[in-house]
């Protein structure tokens, strides 16, 4: 499944609510502000093309938020935090060290995560500030008095990935 | 992202959607008929106290065996962290049985924690499965956002 385009909004999201700031420019400067809040059903809503007789045009995608601009207004929009890989804000950044040191790392807008072939570890979005040292998944069976485990995300069962 | 681990008690494949109130995607397919329980454990969790869903905090130390309803969502913090990390099972809701928080070693039935927190998915209908059957738990988490749905493939 291809990752989110930038110029498209979310449309699975049943309800949302999003600012919106017009600021209607009459001549050079800008006189007055319109700040209106809406429900918008997502599903009926097609990106940058909803005001009649206007073409929305992305401008920029910030940390949490994305403008778009007609002949005359601007649009913000709230969206999903990502992450700043030094040139832009992406929704992920994927790192791979899986041959040379035999794990990979993906940083997202508020969680950074270095997965291992038998734990996952957590941190801040940076890499910088560990949160969890390690993470696992175990199956237990039942014996009849007791769970037993019979198998683990660790490096011993470990079988494939993909990425 | 997806990773699978095999025994000969059966494969688990765990996805890692990083998405927004989607963190993993668990599938167990096993072997042999039987109960089953999965266990989210995390160790090395840095964060000193844990606010429960009822509003309680406790220490992340504490033994404490917390039933689901009062563990659905609970978040990870300190003094200097207050928003540290927020785990939230409501999409697992009908599996979640049992959140122990181990500062020493604590039992139960069996599954035994020693300086860890742990999750157990379990529920005594959803649970029983056949030899080939799959159980595919969601856990949600809202600290993670955003997909990685592509990179490339690289099995070994």
């Amino acid at each position: 499944m291809p990752k989110r385009l930038p110029k498209r909004l979310p449309k699975r999201l049943p309800l949302h609510i999003f600012l919106l700031i017009a600021l209607e420019e009459k001549g050079s400067s800008n006189s007055g502000l319109t700040v209106i809040l809406t429900l918008q059903a997502w599903g009926g809503f097609e990106g940058a093309r909803v005001e009649s007789g206007s073409q929305w045009v992305f401008v920029e995608r910030g940390a949490n938020y994305e403008i778009y601009r007609n002949s005359t207004l601007h649009r913000w929009v709230s969206a999903a935090k990502w992450v700043y890989n030094g040139t832009a804000w992406v929704p992920y950044i994927f790192t791979n060290f899986y041959a040379s040191e035999g794990y990979v790392t993906v940083q997202a807008g508020l969680i950074g995560a270095e997965f291992h072939k038998g734990k996952v570890v957590y941190y801040d979005p940076t890499l910088a500030d560990l949160a969890v040292g390690r993470e696992n998944f175990l199956v237990f069976r039942w014996d009849g008095s007791e769970w037993k485990p019979v198998c683990a995300s660790l490096a011993n069962y470990f079988h494939s990935a993909s990425f | 992202m997806t990773g699978v681990w095999k025994t000969s008690a059966g494969p688990l494949k765990i996805t890692y959607h990083f998405k927004e109130n989607l963190k993993h995607t668990v599938f167990w397919t096993p072997s042999n008929a039987g109960r089953y329980a999965i266990v989210q454990f995390w160790n090395e969790t840095q964060y000193s106290d844990v606010r429960l869903s009822n509003a309680t905090v406790i220490k992340r130390t504490d033994d404490a065996i917390v039933g689901a309803a009062d563990a659905l969502t609970v978040l990870f913090f300190n003094e200097t962290q207050p928003f540290g990390i927020f785990e939230d099972q409501s999409s697992a809701q009908e599996y979640l049985h049992r959140v122990l928080f181990a500062g020493g070693t604590l039992n139960f039935q069996g599954i035994s924690v020693s300086d860890a927190v742990a999750w157990i998915f379990y529920n005594s209908t959803l649970s029983n499965l056949d030899a080939g059957e799959t159980a595919d738990r969601r856990l949600r988490e809202k600290s993670h956002i955003e997909g990685i749905e592509r990179g490339f493939s690289s099995d070994t």
